[in-house]
């Protein structure tokens, strides 16, 4: 996995689960959640962040270096987040999440609110549109799917060669995605409901131009979450992070700076 | 009553078996779209016509028993053109009406995307309708039989075999039960009707080249069916049901293997092989799709795909090896010609792998129906009565 300096790959016992975490920066604590791809590894944006903020990146059950164990829907993910918190002894903890990273957030957000400071759902998965669709990303080719989740697809970074373990890796990530996405499909029907229940200041960030989830779901989100705020970014689709990142991390930090 | 589980095999027996085309479909209207099943738009379907080809497909049925077939197989699958056969017991249904003596052999229904008590229930009527001639076949289906079924491929495995227990435990204990398992729940099962055949009727597992299906079947002590895979790698597979089955605990034999091959028999060679040609109908069209259509992720091992990747399989798409027509009848995968040569062709066949159960894809695309009519009574008349006269080997010892 990717690492810079100063970041440092721990496992934590989450309840007996081996838990893979990437750990950078200081200041208040950070859980950055990632998507269903898998973890990344330690991005500009983590960068970006730690110079503020302790980040916990670590990698989901079923994804990565992280074992599945029981982990088989949304809900248990939320749940399994609520003991790595424990473990690591984080109270007032902010979640940034990106598509079902985004999902997870808030699921966690609706469980747990008195020990989540604040949170950013970035295109996140989750709720399902009024009028559009979440677009079908499983019954078709990668390339489709990489074609509706940019706006200009020359910004998405390149794969370079994997190796057979990395390639393995990921069949594994997106035999995991199937399990926790297929039915219902990417969304949790209650979630806007679970949300109207609890207070815990949120940014919702959206690329205009996402076509997988679309601004729709954010629309959805702002109005489910009390005293949240809509930030729709120009000229980017499902990855706002990567195709407007200084945009994007000048409504996020201003965003975490103020809680 | 015949005790299918008893497997007592000395002869090869011969089963017919027709995907039930739907042949007015061109390589030209198909072209145009990217996927052959799922995206391939059932506006092409007409129902007239799809009407005047069941009853050409149940007319072969009834021929295939008075000509003495030993059995008649059938399938299942969804979105397909190339198989108009979205209810396996629904076709076994008419087979059962339309037929006397053969079995039935079910190959089969796709338990994980179904209810498995309603498939418990549907075939012991069929059971008790055809008098006990049923062969139950369980499939885990293609993978696009899960897409469209709703169900998360990742799923199809533990399903299929949570929904096999179940079924199983519907025939062989008595009701009421309750059930509570991963995937079913029912806390109350009492199915009437029960199958004529004690203690079940048999169950078979097919499989197109991988491993783990023959393993999975010689653990269950079902027979296995390799679909259409060349005979070397059916061998390869035969070896591992063998070792397999030592592992377990019991002694394999012909009546625990079965092979599917595309044959057509005409009066002479040459008539045959121009006829023949139509098995290679739309093939690169029928399966054709993204990955994600055949190999979605968590739906089959990686070995399986590779172990695939190297067999032609009939009409399947970009994860094959493609081959000629003239390679593949030199291959044996398609054997068409006069009855003396597909006697010689399958007779070397039956030696080599000595399987209890020849499938005879006879059917294909096109193929003019009194063409395909007079191959099941030249088969029946003339090629059966020469395959039974051949003596099996037993597998062990």
């Amino acid at each position: 996995m990717t690492t810079a300096q100063n970041v440092t790959e721990e496992f934590v016992d989450v309840g007996g689960m081996r838990t893979q975490m990437l750990k950078g920066g200081s200041g208040a604590p950070l859980l950055v959640l990632h998507n269903e791809d898998g973890n990344p590894g330690w991005m500009p944006h983590h960068q970006a962040l730690s110079e503020r903020f302790t980040v916990y990146a670590p990698s989901h059950p079923g994804y990565n270096d992280t074992p599945q164990s029981w982990v088989n829907t949304i809900n248990d993910m939320a749940q399994f987040y609520i003991g790595l918190m424990e473990e690591l002894g984080l109270d007032q903890v902010s979640l940034l999440g990106h598509s079902m990273g985004g999902w997870i957030a808030a699921e966690i957000g609706a469980m747990c609110a008195h020990k989540v400071k604040g949170m950013v759902l970035v295109d996140a998965l989750g709720v399902r549109p009024r009028d559009g669709q979440i677009a079908e990303v499983f019954m078709v080719s990668r390339e489709q799917v990489q074609q509706i989740s940019w706006h200009d697809i020359s910004k998405m970074p390149e794969a370079g060669e994997l190796s057979q373990e990395q390639q393995e890796m990921v069949w594994r990530n997106r035999e995991m995605s199937s399990r926790l996405l297929w039915k219902p499909y990417m969304h949790n029907p209650n979630l806007p409901e679970y949300l109207k229940l609890v207070h815990v200041p949120s940014l919702v960030v959206w690329g205009r131009q996402d076509a997988v989830v679309p601004v729709e779901c954010g629309e959805i989100y702002n109005q489910s979450l009390r005293g949240s705020s809509l930030s729709v970014i120009d000229n980017s689709g499902h990855f706002p992070h990567v195709e407007q990142p200084q945009e994007f991390l000048n409504v996020t930090l201003d965003f975490l700076s103020k809680l | 009553m015949v005790d299918q589980l008893a497997r007592l095999h000395d002869k090869v027996e011969v089963f017919w078996f027709s995907e039930q085309p739907y042949g007015h479909i061109t390589d030209e209207t198909i072209e145009p779209y990217a996927s052959g099943r799922m995206g391939f738009p059932n506006t092409h379907f007409d129902p007239e016509k799809a009407h005047v080809l069941y009853n050409q497909y149940h007319e072969q049925y009834a021929l295939a028993d008075e000509m003495g077939f030993d059995g008649i197989m059938s399938n299942e699958h969804h979105s397909s053109y190339w198989c108009m056969k979205p209810s396996v017991n629904l076709d076994a249904a008419v087979i059962s009406k339309v037929t006397k003596r053969a079995k039935i052999a079910m190959l089969g229904n796709v338990i994980a995307i179904n209810d498995p008590v309603k498939m418990a229930e549907e075939i012991a009527m069929l059971d008790c309708y055809s008098g006990g001639r049923i062969i139950s076949g369980f499939v885990r289906g293609t993978a696009v039989e899960s897409l469209l079924g709703g169900i998360d491929p990742t799923e199809n495995r533990e399903r299929f075999e949570e929904a096999h227990d179940l079924i199983i435990k519907c025939w062989t204990t008595p009701g009421p039960f309750r059930f509570e398992g991963k995937y079913f729940q029912h806390r109350v099962v009492n199915p009437w009707v029960l199958p004529m055949q004690k203690p079940r009727p048999d169950i078979w597992f097919p499989g197109t080249g991988s491993p783990e299906s023959v393993v999975w079947a010689a653990k269950h002590q079902h027979p296995y069916m390799n679909l259409g895979a060349l005979v070397d790698v059916t061998k390869w597979l035969k070896q591992i049901y063998i070792d397999t089955a030592e592992e377990t605990g019991f002694t394999p034999g012909p009546g625990h293997f079965g092979y599917l091959l595309r044959a057509l028999v005409a009066d002479t060679d040459e008539k045959a092989i121009e006829l023949g040609r139509n098995f290679m109908w739309t093939e690169d069209h029928r399966q054709k799709g993204p990955r994600e259509h055949m190999d979605p992720p968590g739906y089959q091992s990686r070995e399986a795909v590779r172990v695939k990747a190297t067999q032609p399989g009939i009409g399947i798409g970009g994860l094959r090896t493609k081959k000629t027509y003239e390679e593949l009848r030199e291959l044996d995968n398609i054997i068409v010609g006069s009855p003396d040569t597909v006697i010689r062709k399958l007779s070397e066949i039956i030696d080599g792998l000595s399987p209890g159960y020849i499938h005879i894809y006879g059917n294909e695309g096109p193929m003019p129906p009194e063409d395909v009519m007079r191959s099941i009574q030249l088969l029946g008349q003339e090629v059966n009565p020469a395959l039974h006269e051949i003596k099996l080997k037993p597998w062990v010892g």
